[in-house]
Protein backbone atom coordinates (compact mmCIF):
# COMPACT_ATOMS: atom_id res chain seq x y z
CA UNK A 1 0.00 0.00 0.00
CA UNK A 2 0.74 4.09 -0.72
CA UNK A 3 2.35 5.82 1.88
CA UNK A 4 1.09 9.77 2.16
CA UNK A 5 3.50 12.61 3.48
CA UNK A 6 1.61 13.98 6.32
CA UNK A 7 3.41 17.76 5.86
CA UNK A 8 2.87 18.10 2.05
CA UNK A 9 0.00 14.95 1.13
CA UNK A 10 2.11 13.61 -1.98
CA UNK A 11 1.68 9.72 -2.18
CA UNK A 12 4.62 6.97 -2.75
CA UNK A 13 4.12 4.35 -3.65
CA UNK A 14 7.70 3.49 -2.97
CA UNK A 15 8.07 3.03 0.90
CA UNK A 16 11.79 3.93 1.06
CA UNK A 17 11.17 7.48 1.07
CA UNK A 18 9.28 6.50 4.56
CA UNK A 19 12.82 6.21 5.55
CA UNK A 20 14.99 8.87 3.55
CA UNK A 21 12.31 11.61 4.03
CA UNK A 22 9.76 13.21 1.47
CA UNK A 23 11.96 13.89 -1.17
CA UNK A 24 9.18 17.18 -1.89
CA UNK A 25 8.91 18.79 1.41
CA UNK A 26 11.32 16.87 3.79
CA UNK A 27 8.66 15.97 6.10
CA UNK A 28 9.40 13.07 7.75
CA UNK A 29 6.16 11.62 8.83
CA UNK A 30 3.56 9.20 6.69
CA UNK A 31 0.75 7.33 6.53
CA UNK A 32 0.24 4.08 5.12
CA UNK A 33 -3.42 3.83 3.43
CA UNK A 34 -4.96 2.92 0.21
CA UNK A 35 -7.06 6.20 0.87
CA UNK A 36 -5.09 9.59 0.84
CA UNK A 37 -6.33 11.73 3.34
CA UNK A 38 -6.85 15.53 2.80
CA UNK A 39 -5.20 18.31 4.24
CA UNK A 40 -7.34 19.08 7.37
CA UNK A 41 -7.20 15.13 7.95
CA UNK A 42 -2.89 15.18 8.13
CA UNK A 43 -2.86 18.50 9.93
CA UNK A 44 -4.68 16.47 12.81
CA UNK A 45 -2.71 13.51 12.93
CA UNK A 46 0.69 15.51 12.73
CA UNK A 47 -0.32 17.51 15.60
CA UNK A 48 -1.74 14.09 17.63
CA UNK A 49 1.61 12.32 16.75
CA UNK A 50 3.46 15.53 17.55
CA UNK A 51 0.90 15.96 21.10
CA UNK A 52 1.30 11.98 22.05
CA UNK A 53 4.59 10.73 20.99
CA UNK A 54 7.42 13.13 20.53
CA UNK A 55 9.39 14.55 23.18
CA UNK A 56 9.46 18.46 22.83
CA UNK A 57 12.48 21.52 24.13
CA UNK A 58 14.86 23.95 22.82
CA UNK A 59 17.41 23.10 25.05
CA UNK A 60 18.75 19.79 26.76
CA UNK A 61 17.53 20.82 29.70
CA UNK A 62 14.01 21.78 28.56
CA UNK A 63 13.94 17.69 27.14
CA UNK A 64 15.02 16.83 30.58
CA UNK A 65 12.00 18.68 31.97
CA UNK A 66 9.73 17.35 29.88
CA UNK A 67 10.96 13.37 30.29
CA UNK A 68 10.18 14.27 33.99
CA UNK A 69 6.76 15.23 33.21
CA UNK A 70 5.89 12.23 30.90
CA UNK A 71 7.60 9.69 33.06
CA UNK A 72 5.72 11.71 36.06
CA UNK A 73 2.23 11.25 34.35
CA UNK A 74 2.48 7.75 32.95
CA UNK A 75 2.98 6.33 36.62
CA UNK A 76 0.39 8.07 37.77
CA UNK A 77 -1.80 6.89 35.16
CA UNK A 78 -0.59 3.46 35.76
CA UNK A 79 -1.22 4.08 39.34
CA UNK A 80 -4.80 4.68 38.64
CA UNK A 81 -5.55 1.24 36.61
CA UNK A 82 -4.75 -0.82 40.25
CA UNK A 83 -8.45 0.76 41.32
CA UNK A 84 -9.60 -1.43 38.44
CA UNK A 85 -11.05 -4.77 39.06
CA UNK A 86 -11.05 -5.78 35.57
CA UNK A 87 -8.74 -6.92 33.42
CA UNK A 88 -10.11 -6.31 29.93
CA UNK A 89 -13.36 -3.19 29.29
CA UNK A 90 -15.60 -4.21 26.15
CA UNK A 91 -16.48 -0.53 25.33
CA UNK A 92 -18.49 -1.86 22.29
CA UNK A 93 -17.87 -4.57 19.92
CA UNK A 94 -14.18 -3.73 18.30
CA UNK A 95 -13.50 -1.10 21.36
CA UNK A 96 -11.47 -3.00 24.05
CA UNK A 97 -9.37 -1.08 27.03
CA UNK A 98 -6.94 -3.51 28.52
CA UNK A 99 -5.26 -3.17 32.27
CA UNK A 100 -2.18 -4.49 31.04
CA UNK A 101 -1.15 -4.09 34.87
CA UNK A 102 -3.46 -6.69 36.55
CA UNK A 103 -3.47 -9.32 33.25
CA UNK A 104 0.63 -8.70 33.91
CA UNK A 105 0.76 -8.96 37.53
CA UNK A 106 -2.14 -11.14 38.37
CA UNK A 107 -2.85 -13.33 35.43
CA UNK A 108 -6.57 -13.21 35.99
CA UNK A 109 -9.00 -11.88 33.53
CA UNK A 110 -11.81 -10.29 34.42
CA UNK A 111 -14.24 -8.77 31.38
CA UNK A 112 -16.38 -6.05 31.70
CA UNK A 113 -19.35 -5.66 29.56
CA UNK A 114 -22.31 -2.96 29.67
CA UNK A 115 -22.40 -3.63 33.51
CA UNK A 116 -21.61 -6.66 33.46
CA UNK A 117 -18.39 -8.57 35.00
CA UNK A 118 -17.51 -12.03 33.68
CA UNK A 119 -15.21 -13.53 35.57
CA UNK A 120 -13.02 -16.38 33.36
CA UNK A 121 -12.21 -18.94 36.41
CA UNK A 122 -9.49 -20.85 34.72
CA UNK A 123 -7.36 -17.67 35.16
CA UNK A 124 -7.54 -17.64 38.97
CA UNK A 125 -7.10 -21.65 39.52
CA UNK A 126 -4.47 -21.81 36.96
CA UNK A 127 -2.09 -22.73 40.03
CA UNK A 128 0.64 -20.45 38.82
CA UNK A 129 2.12 -18.05 41.66
CA UNK B 1 13.24 -32.68 38.03
CA UNK B 2 14.84 -35.34 36.50
CA UNK B 3 18.43 -36.24 36.28
CA UNK B 4 19.07 -35.16 32.95
CA UNK B 5 17.18 -31.92 33.99
CA UNK B 6 19.51 -32.17 37.36
CA UNK B 7 22.50 -32.80 34.91
CA UNK B 8 21.90 -29.83 32.53
CA UNK B 9 21.14 -27.26 35.22
CA UNK B 10 24.68 -27.94 37.12
CA UNK B 11 26.29 -27.74 33.54
CA UNK B 12 24.25 -24.28 32.88
CA UNK B 13 25.90 -23.28 36.32
CA UNK B 14 29.20 -23.71 35.37
CA UNK B 15 29.49 -23.59 31.70
CA UNK B 16 26.14 -20.61 31.19
CA UNK B 17 22.98 -21.18 29.66
CA UNK B 18 23.34 -22.92 25.92
CA UNK B 19 19.34 -23.48 24.80
CA UNK B 20 17.47 -20.22 26.04
CA UNK B 21 13.67 -19.29 25.08
CA UNK B 22 13.52 -15.92 24.63
CA UNK B 23 10.51 -13.67 24.10
CA UNK B 24 10.34 -10.10 21.78
CA UNK B 25 8.09 -7.89 23.86
CA UNK B 26 6.72 -4.48 23.05
CA UNK B 27 4.18 -2.13 22.11
CA UNK B 28 2.27 -2.56 18.66
CA UNK B 29 4.62 -1.29 15.74
CA UNK B 30 7.61 -1.27 17.58
CA UNK B 31 8.82 -3.58 14.98
CA UNK B 32 9.15 -6.87 16.70
CA UNK B 33 8.42 -8.94 14.08
CA UNK B 34 10.60 -7.24 11.42
CA UNK B 35 13.65 -7.92 14.36
CA UNK B 36 12.73 -11.45 14.81
CA UNK B 37 12.81 -12.08 10.81
CA UNK B 38 16.16 -10.55 10.81
CA UNK B 39 17.78 -12.59 13.66
CA UNK B 40 16.37 -15.62 12.01
CA UNK B 41 17.97 -14.37 8.75
CA UNK B 42 20.94 -13.35 10.04
CA UNK B 43 21.12 -16.87 11.71
CA UNK B 44 18.89 -19.20 10.05
CA UNK B 45 17.97 -18.03 6.82
CA UNK B 46 14.58 -18.18 7.09
CA UNK B 47 11.60 -15.27 7.78
CA UNK B 48 9.28 -16.04 11.47
CA UNK B 49 6.69 -13.68 10.14
CA UNK B 50 4.53 -11.36 7.97
CA UNK B 51 5.13 -7.86 8.70
CA UNK B 52 3.21 -4.64 7.86
CA UNK B 53 3.22 -1.05 8.98
CA UNK B 54 -1.21 -1.84 10.41
CA UNK B 55 -0.81 -1.95 14.00
CA UNK B 56 -1.59 -5.57 15.75
CA UNK B 57 -0.83 -7.60 12.20
CA UNK B 58 0.91 -10.18 15.18
CA UNK B 59 -2.07 -11.54 16.63
CA UNK B 60 -0.86 -14.75 17.52
CA UNK B 61 2.74 -15.81 19.02
CA UNK B 62 4.79 -16.95 16.30
CA UNK B 63 7.83 -19.46 16.97
CA UNK B 64 11.39 -20.35 15.41
CA UNK B 65 13.38 -22.72 17.20
CA UNK B 66 17.27 -23.66 17.89
CA UNK B 67 18.15 -19.93 15.75
CA UNK B 68 22.17 -20.34 16.82
CA UNK B 69 23.73 -17.31 17.47
CA UNK B 70 27.64 -17.16 17.85
CA UNK B 71 30.48 -14.61 18.63
CA UNK B 72 33.89 -16.37 18.65
CA UNK B 73 33.83 -19.23 20.40
CA UNK B 74 30.65 -18.69 22.44
CA UNK B 75 27.65 -19.52 20.86
CA UNK B 76 23.93 -19.73 22.29
CA UNK B 77 20.83 -21.70 20.80
CA UNK B 78 17.15 -19.39 20.97
CA UNK B 79 14.04 -20.37 20.95
CA UNK B 80 12.82 -17.11 19.23
CA UNK B 81 9.02 -16.40 20.47
CA UNK B 82 7.93 -13.38 18.43
CA UNK B 83 5.04 -12.08 20.37
CA UNK B 84 1.40 -9.78 19.47
CA UNK B 85 2.05 -5.83 20.69
CA UNK B 86 0.77 -5.56 24.00
CA UNK B 87 -1.22 -2.29 24.09
CA UNK B 88 -3.94 -1.00 26.72
CA UNK B 89 -6.49 0.59 23.93
CA UNK B 90 -7.65 -1.46 20.97
CA UNK B 91 -10.14 0.07 19.01
CA UNK B 92 -11.25 -1.03 15.45
CA UNK B 93 -11.84 2.20 14.20
CA UNK B 94 -8.21 3.21 14.35
CA UNK B 95 -7.89 0.23 11.27
CA UNK B 96 -10.95 1.52 9.29
CA UNK B 97 -8.12 4.35 7.95
CA UNK B 98 -6.03 1.83 6.83
CA UNK B 99 -9.13 0.88 4.74
CA UNK B 100 -9.90 -2.19 6.28
CA UNK B 101 -13.70 -2.90 6.13
CA UNK B 102 -16.01 -2.45 9.32
CA UNK B 103 -16.46 -6.31 9.91
CA UNK B 104 -12.58 -7.28 9.38
CA UNK B 105 -11.85 -4.31 11.48
CA UNK B 106 -13.96 -5.36 14.44
CA UNK B 107 -12.66 -9.00 14.12
CA UNK B 108 -8.55 -7.46 14.24
CA UNK B 109 -9.39 -5.64 16.78
CA UNK B 110 -10.73 -8.82 19.19
CA UNK B 111 -7.92 -11.06 17.72
CA UNK B 112 -5.56 -8.28 18.81
CA UNK B 113 -7.07 -8.39 22.32
CA UNK B 114 -6.74 -12.03 22.64
CA UNK B 115 -3.46 -11.42 21.17
CA UNK B 116 -2.28 -9.40 24.05
CA UNK B 117 -3.53 -11.86 26.66
CA UNK B 118 -1.61 -14.44 24.85
CA UNK B 119 1.96 -12.84 24.93
CA UNK B 120 1.14 -11.67 28.82
CA UNK B 121 0.83 -15.46 29.56
CA UNK B 122 4.00 -16.75 27.45
CA UNK B 123 6.02 -14.27 29.96
CA UNK B 124 5.72 -17.61 31.95
CA UNK B 125 7.39 -19.35 29.88
CA UNK B 126 10.43 -17.22 28.69
CA UNK B 127 14.51 -17.60 29.82
CA UNK B 128 14.50 -14.01 29.22
CA UNK B 129 13.17 -11.49 26.94
CA UNK B 130 14.02 -8.72 24.37
CA UNK B 131 12.08 -5.07 25.36
CA UNK B 132 11.81 -3.76 21.99
CA UNK B 133 10.80 -0.27 22.43
CA UNK B 134 10.12 2.48 19.02
CA UNK B 135 12.91 5.08 19.55
CA UNK B 136 11.01 7.51 17.49
CA UNK B 137 8.14 7.75 20.01
CA UNK B 138 7.50 8.77 23.30
CA UNK B 139 9.03 5.83 25.72
CA UNK B 140 7.57 6.91 29.13
CA UNK B 141 3.67 4.69 27.85
CA UNK B 142 1.77 2.84 30.16
CA UNK B 143 3.14 -0.09 28.15
CA UNK B 144 6.99 0.34 28.12
CA UNK B 145 6.58 1.40 31.92
CA UNK B 146 4.05 -1.70 32.69
CA UNK B 147 6.53 -4.04 30.78
CA UNK B 148 9.62 -3.02 32.87
CA UNK B 149 8.20 -3.03 36.02
CA UNK B 150 6.66 -6.30 35.38
CA UNK B 151 9.77 -7.61 34.13
CA UNK B 152 12.17 -6.45 36.88
CA UNK B 153 9.50 -8.20 39.64
CA UNK B 154 9.90 -11.53 37.68
CA UNK B 155 13.49 -11.28 37.49
CA UNK B 156 13.47 -12.23 34.05
CA UNK B 157 16.79 -10.97 32.57
CA UNK B 158 16.17 -8.14 29.64
CA UNK B 159 17.59 -6.60 27.29
CA UNK B 160 16.06 -3.16 25.94
CA UNK B 161 16.66 -2.26 21.96
CA UNK B 162 15.77 1.03 20.80
CA UNK B 163 14.31 0.32 17.30
CA UNK B 164 14.17 2.20 14.02
CA UNK B 165 17.39 4.70 14.58
CA UNK B 166 16.96 4.49 11.12
CA UNK B 167 13.96 6.84 11.12
CA UNK B 168 15.41 10.05 13.45
CA UNK B 169 14.87 7.66 16.64
CA UNK B 170 15.78 9.10 19.73
CA UNK B 171 17.98 6.35 21.76
CA UNK B 172 19.56 8.42 23.77
CA UNK B 173 16.18 9.90 25.35
CA UNK B 174 15.34 5.49 25.77
CA UNK B 175 18.74 5.38 27.68
CA UNK B 176 17.58 8.15 29.80
CA UNK B 177 14.32 7.31 30.30
CA UNK B 178 15.70 3.46 31.58
CA UNK B 179 18.84 4.72 33.13
CA UNK B 180 19.57 1.44 35.19
CA UNK B 181 19.52 -0.51 32.15
CA UNK B 182 21.98 -1.02 29.16
CA UNK B 183 19.66 -0.03 25.86
CA UNK B 184 20.92 -0.79 22.44
CA UNK B 185 20.29 0.90 19.78
CA UNK B 186 19.15 -0.56 16.32
CA UNK B 187 17.34 -0.60 13.30
CA UNK B 188 15.87 -3.90 12.52
CA UNK B 189 14.60 -3.32 9.20
CA UNK B 190 18.25 -1.63 7.85
CA UNK B 191 20.26 -4.32 10.13
CA UNK B 192 21.72 -1.16 11.87
CA UNK B 193 23.86 -2.47 15.06
CA UNK B 194 22.96 -6.01 15.07
CA UNK B 195 26.39 -6.83 16.01
CA UNK B 196 26.27 -4.70 19.20
CA UNK B 197 22.78 -6.56 20.00
CA UNK B 198 23.96 -9.98 19.22
CA UNK B 199 26.52 -9.33 21.67
CA UNK B 200 24.12 -7.95 24.11
CA UNK B 201 22.05 -11.61 23.53
CA UNK B 202 25.04 -13.69 24.32
CA UNK B 203 25.96 -11.49 27.33
CA UNK B 204 22.69 -11.23 28.98
CA UNK B 205 20.86 -14.36 28.10
CA UNK B 206 24.29 -16.80 27.80
CA UNK B 207 25.81 -15.95 30.90
CA UNK B 208 26.55 -18.22 33.91
CA UNK B 209 24.58 -19.06 37.38
CA UNK B 210 20.44 -18.47 35.79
Amino acid sequence: MPHQCLKCGKVYKDSRYVFEGCPECGGKSFYYTKKPLNEEKRKKLLEEIEKDDMLTGETLDDIFEDIRKKKEAALKEAEKLKEKVESIHVKEAGEYEINVRRLMEEGSIIIYREGTYYIYLPSLFSGKK
Amino acid sequence: MGLFGKLSGWLSSIFGKKHVRIGIYGPPNAGKTTLANRIAMDWAGEIVGEVSEIPHETRKVQKKDRVVIRDGKASLTLDLIDTPGIATKIDYHDFLEFGIDEEDAKQRAKEATEGVIEAIKWLDNVDGVILLMDSTKNPFTQVNITIFGNLEARELPFIIAANKIDMNGSPATLQSAFPQHEVVPISALEGINMDLFYEAILKTFGKKGR
